[in-house]
């Protein structure tokens, strides 16, 4: 080799280490153990908690983003979700079926008319900072989420029929008249309508209790010490690196059996799996175009779970922009002309189910065995040349909007539109906050793809906030009032066997009248390490860690 | 007074910060062009890419009647294929066929890049012109605007006019042009400054010559070889900038083909269908150094102070 | 010289005011209700978005916002994140600052010592192979973009070979990656300045001189070749600052890096209109500030400026 280039080289190696040795974080590295000793895991300092074990079992989990806040009520947001079912507890919790089951609540009991809902909680639950769970604290956690101040995202919405809400919000009452604590063991919710999504709110995260003295002058202190009820408890959240949790032995369903939980905030899509390989990240969820690699990798292929989601992503058909979408042929005609399956397969490399109709599978109100509209070109123009456009001569040229992680399957579904009804379709790309924008505009978009997920595992985050005439999420601006009057009679049916009954009918309708084109039930599709026990998601998002361990 | 113009020119190049690589070129002095051509003929790096680039306009122009399939025509039965006799260069995600994805992309490119070059080749040496020309309140309007453009973060800046406009492929190279003008204008108001004040243009305005007339025929044609040599270099910032772009996703939007957004999409896939990333990234490198190979050739052979023999 | 400087002093105040004012006025023409986008997929009546728009004072003209926005900067107050519920805006910026500094100064030290080297050694065996291998890694430094050589990096030096981490910035070797992606284009542009300047040199009369006086080949070039060299050089140093600022926009993602161009870019993602403006005015100020010490260095290692 010639001298030269071996200078070369060494100054090369000279530069990079020269790197390395400067770029030492904040502590400095810690000496190197003696040869033979087992080596520490070198990732954050401990936590100064007694009697750790020898090695700390510890589960790093990637986020796409830091979650908004660390305080439940504030945002209905995925990954403040995440953390907050983690961190704290609510009354109730979600079991396999997606139903409420009890949690710091032991039981309860609903009044006949269905505005009364009393809760017995236990007794020893108790706040990270040692002091006992009370009834007066879902009092004042509830208060605060309707205080206009707090700008909560759930409060308003979630408590708009509590019995004295409104005045609150007003500002001429200075409680909620129906936040009742008659003892320190029992919590009494009065409502002014029957909700039968009541006990569903109450079995989310976002309604997880806060302890009063966490909470200085209106403002949380959550920078310095954010308090829940939860499994794990608080160590260290730096901005867009990671948000760093440890078991909380005091927890009242006992300590969890992982150490640590860090949920490690990675924006690349490419970056997490290379990191999940490399054994940087135990658990990562993944979707789309991961995929690819995903199916074709023998490792992760088998290391891929599959959980439903609770999500339904459909296309809007806007009838205000397009009134020729007021046409049920025309609706009909645009589902059989799309092979939503090959889509899902090949475009989506099966990141979804495909969607038989509005309820995804698995939420108690859908409607068993609903058959999808099948893919039929032939039938599709045939509705078409029955509503006026044969061959889709005459039919407006009309955009097809999406954000970009949803570009090929734009193009592709494009592209069926135009082979199969001869409609010019325009694509769209947006960045997803110009595309929320435009759908809640209502007259904005031609045909939008979106998604939307449930608050709670229940049918009226669809049927009743989709197509409603009057609210501001029917995006289609559907408009049934056969549709509504159905619609009215499910929400406000207590009867739980019942309810379930006439959801079904209003799903059916919505099936046939096709106001939407529903796409995919989404999945929560996580890689997760072999060593890790016990993970598992429900519908509505990865399960407590407080039963997941770690076995190498 | 004139080494702190060209100083001036290059101390806080924006064009830069967009991956613009035209510094080397501001100190030239007009040649002649024939002794140009001459010397640019004996330097070979930049023959070569004046060839490859040449290329790839025929192929660009050629591309429709050499029977390859459209770049937009799907074939979901056979996607991610690795190249074969039918594909020359593989299939893409969505079963497009990539060679011709490829070759469209390129023309997009060239096409990006030659637009906006001119457009802020034109506007910049006009202010330019009109600044060091003037002076004054003119002067320091126009240079205060340009230290502006200087100091905004260009990918903040890029983020910002995306959302305003509509998705297209003029936005694009409206906001490309946007922040890169500025490295024109202070390159000729720099070459004004010191040409202000020469015999020729003191002559000129002696036997009554315009101030247009002076500007245009006398000042103009001497700050143009740093001109010519950073309009090559700029092609490469350009497409180099709009990649960048793309990778943040607002660059040129789909189904339009650019090579930035396919190394971007390819990227997810690299360890599986490697040929989606690996063959974008290749002909954005070999175009990108063409035109870089070329401007430095232009930059030799229009300033023989900088050769050695 | 004074002068001077009082007049690039209020040239860049006046340039910070201009880009604060650009970047308020897109921020509020940019579509996307940034109190919608707060709220994300919630069901919420028009009523209480409009509650919370007077809260935030976005029911106010726009120049009105933009006089409270100046007013309140002016004393540090950024406003309160949109995104991070109440979080003020510096307190969101603040831990990205420290880090970019330390690794953004990291990748600039890299390319500025790798560029002495490769400018040094290409100049001085010209037209070698050895001149032609680092002329096509210089120039193969400015031909890919930065988050494809970021990708390709990582695939082969993290996951093929195992030698390095992947993503982060835990320990000193998560920092070689991305510095060495970060300085390849910066090292590149100034390897080629170098090289020719060093040629400039080679030839001039001192240094035949310094030859002649019989010191070593490698002491004259240090001694008195490069040290003239350097000076042409330092005109892009702010061009380096300046690519290596926006290069770190495409890096910090790709590596995870928690520093101003990944908070940039999350808030632009997210609208998050405060984090943006302040954003926009820390980096416009840093840019400026630098602009104006290599202009004052530059003044003061060449006394034959004389500042227009």
């Amino acid at each position: 080799m010639n001298r030269n280039s071996l200078i070369s080289l060494a100054l090369v190696l000279l530069a990079i280490m020269l790197v390395s040795a400067c770029a030492a974080p904040t502590p400095p590295p810690a000496p190197p153990p003696p040869a033979g000793a087992t080596v520490a895991p070198t990732s954050a300092p401990q936590p100064t908690t007694a009697a750790q074990p020898a090695t700390p079992k510890v589960i790093r989990m990637r986020i796409t983003r830091d979650p908004k806040s660390l305080e439940p009520g504030l945002f209905s947001e995925l990954i403040t979700g995440y953390i907050a079912n983690d961190m704290h507890a609510q009354l109730l919790r979600f079991d396999d079926k997606n139903q409420p089951v009890p949690y710091i609540a032991k039981s309860w009991q609903v009044s006949s008319d269905g505005l009364t809902y009393t809760f017995n909680l236990r007794n020893d639950v108790k706040f990270q900072n040692g002091r006992t769970v009370v009834a007066d604290d879902f009092v004042y956690t509830f208060t605060r989420d309707l205080d206009p101040r707090v700008k909560a995202a759930i409060g308003p919405t979630d408590f708009s029929n509590v019995k004295g809400a409104k005045e609150y919000i007003a500002g001429t009452a200075k409680t909620v008249e129906g936040f009742q604590a008659p003892d320190a063991t029992t919590f009494k919710i009065v409502l002014t309508q029957p909700e039968p999504a009541m006990l569903m709110r109450l079995a989310s995260p976002f309604t997880a209790v806060i302890p009063k003295e966490a909470v200085v002058d209106g403002k949380p202190q959550w920078k310095d010490k954010p308090i829940g009820a939860g499994a794990f408890r608080y160590v260290d959240w730096q901005t867009n690196v990671k948000v760093v949790l440890e078991a909380n032995p005091d927890y009242f369903l006992g300590k969890p059996k992982i150490d640590r939980l860090e949920y490690v905030v990675v924006p690349d899509a490419t970056t997490a799996i290379a990191q999940y390989q490399k054994g940087e990240l135990d658990i990562i969820g993944v979707s789309g175009g991961q995929l690819a690699q995903v199916n074709n990798d023998p490792t992760l292929s088998k290391e891929l779970k599959t959980f439903p989601r609770a999500q339904l992503t459909f296309f809007v058909l806007n009838e205000k922009r397009v009134p020729a979408f007021k046409d049920k042929r025309v609706r009909q005609a645009f589902i059989y002309a799309i092979n939503r399956q090959q889509l899902i397969d090949k475009v989506m490399l099966g990141d979804r189910y495909l969607a038989t109709g509005y309820v995804p599978t698995g939420i108690s109100e859908a409607v068993p065995d609903e058959k999808a509209y099948p893919y039929d070109p032939a039938k599709a123009q045939d509705l078409m040349a029955q509503a006026g456009f044969p061959g889709g001569k005459g039919f407006p040229k009309i955009e097809f909007v999406t954000t970009s992680d949803e570009g090929s399957l734009a193009e592709a579904l494009t592209a069926m539109l135009k082979s199969n009804l001869g409609i010019d379709v325009t694509v769209r790309i947006g960045e997803s906050g110009d595309v929320l924008n435009g759908l809640w505009a209502l007259d904005k978009w031609d045909i939008v793809s979106w998604g939307w997920t449930a608050d709670y595992p229940s049918a009226d985050n669809w049927l009743y906030q989709l197509l409603y005439s009057k609210l501001d999420s029917n995006f289609a601006s559907y408009n049934n009032p056969d549709y509504d009057k159905l619609v009215d009679k499910a929400l406000s049916e207590m009867d739980s066997a019942k309810r379930i009954a006439d959801w079904q009918t209003v799903e059916k309708m919505a099936h046939d009248e096709a106001p939407m084109i529903p796409f995919g039930f989404a999945k929560n599709l996580f890689l997760v390490k072999p060593y890790v026990k016990g993970f598992s998601a429900s519908m509505m998002g990865p399960n407590k860690f407080e039963n997941v361990d770690i076995v190498k | 007074m004139s080494s702190a113009a060209t100083q001036s020119s290059s101390s806080s190049d924006l064009a830069g910060i967009l991956d613009v690589d035209r510094t080397v070129a501001t100190r030239t002095r007009s040649g002649l062009w024939g002794d140009a051509w001459y010397r640019l003929r004996k330097n070979r790096a930049a023959i070569l890419s004046l060839g490859f680039l040449i290329a790839l306009v025929a192929i660009i122009v050629l591309a429709p009647y050499l029977g390859e399939p459209s770049p937009l025509t799907q074939d979901l039965d056979h996607i991610d294929e690795a190249p074969s006799a039918a594909h020359l260069l593989g299939t893409d995600e969505l079963g497009r066929d990539m060679l011709s994805r490829l070759i469209n992309g390129a023309q997009v490119s060239l096409m990006v890049g030659l637009t906006v070059q001119t457009c802020e080749t034109v506007i910049g040496t006009l202010l330019g012109l009109i600044a060091g020309y003037y002076g004054g309140v003119v002067d320091m309007i126009i240079m205060r605007i340009v230290d502006t453009v200087y100091a905004f973060p260009p990918f903040l800046f890029a983020v910002f006019m995306a959302a305003i406009l509509p998705p297209s492929v003029w936005s694009i190279i409206l906001v490309l042009v946007l922040v890169s003008w500025p490295w024109e204008a202070r390159v000729t108001r720099g070459m004004v400054l010191s040409l202000k004040e020469s015999e020729f243009v003191t002559s000129a305005r002696v036997v009554g010559a315009s101030n247009w007339r002076i500007m245009l025929r006398h000042i103009l044609p001497n700050a143009l070889s740093p001109l010519i040599v950073g309009f090559s270099l700029g092609i490469a910032g350009t497409i180099m900038a709009e990649s960048g772009l793309s990778f943040l996703g607002i660059g040129i939007r789909p189904p339009t083909p650019s090579w930035g957004g396919m190394i971007d999409q390819g990227r997810l896939f690299l360890r599986v269908y490697p040929h989606l990333a690996i063959f974008p990234s290749i002909a954005l490198a070999l175009t990108v150094l063409a035109f870089n190979f070329l401007g430095d050739g232009l930059r030799d052979a229009l300033d023989p102070r900088l050769r050695k023999d | 010289m004074s002068r001077y400087l009082f007049q690039r002093l209020i040239a860049t105040v006046f340039s910070l005011f201009a880009a604060t004012l650009i970047a308020f006025l897109a921020s509020r023409l940019a579509p996307g209700d940034p109190i919608r986008l707060m709220l994300g997929d919630r069901a919420v009546s028009s009523q209480v978005v409009h509650q919370l728009q007077q809260q935030y004072g976005l029911d106010q003209p726009i120049l009105v916002q933009y006089g409270y926005f100046v007013r309140n900067a002016l004393i540090g107050d950024f406003g309160t994140s949109y995104y991070y519920t109440g979080k003020p805006v510096l307190e969101v910026i603040a831990p990205g600052i420290w880090v970019s500094l330390q690794w953004e100064s990291l990748s600039l030290a890299l390319a500025v010592f790798g560029a002495l080297v490769l400018g040094v050694l290409s100049a001085l065996k010209q037209n070698s192979w050895l001149d032609h291998l680092i002329m096509l890694f210089a120039l193969s430094g400015i031909s890919l973009p930065s988050f494809a050589l970021a990708t390709f990096l990582m695939v082969i030096f993290s996951l093929q070979l195992g030698l390095l981490p992947v993503a982060g910035l835990d320990s000193p070797a998560h920092f070689i990656l991305p510095c060495l992606t970060l300085a390849a284009q910066p090292a590149a542009l100034l390897a080629r300045l170098l090289r020719a300047s060093m040629l400039e040199v080679i030839n001039q009369e001192y240094m035949r001189t310094a030859r002649a006086k019989g010191l070593g080949e490698m002491a004259v070039i240090l001694r008195h070749g490069l040290k003239n060299a350097l000076l042409p050089s330092l005109t892009v140093l702010g061009i380096m600052v300046g690519r290596i600022m926006a290069g770190s926009f495409l890096v910090e993602t790709v590596f995870s890096i928690p520093g101003l161009g990944r908070i940039g870019v999350q808030a632009v993602v997210e609208r998050d209109y405060p984090v943006i403006l302040g954003i926009t005015v820390l980096l416009s100020f840093a840019f400026l500030f630098v602009t104006f010490v290599v202009d004052l260095l530059y003044g003061f290692l060449d006394p034959r400026i004389r500042y227009a």
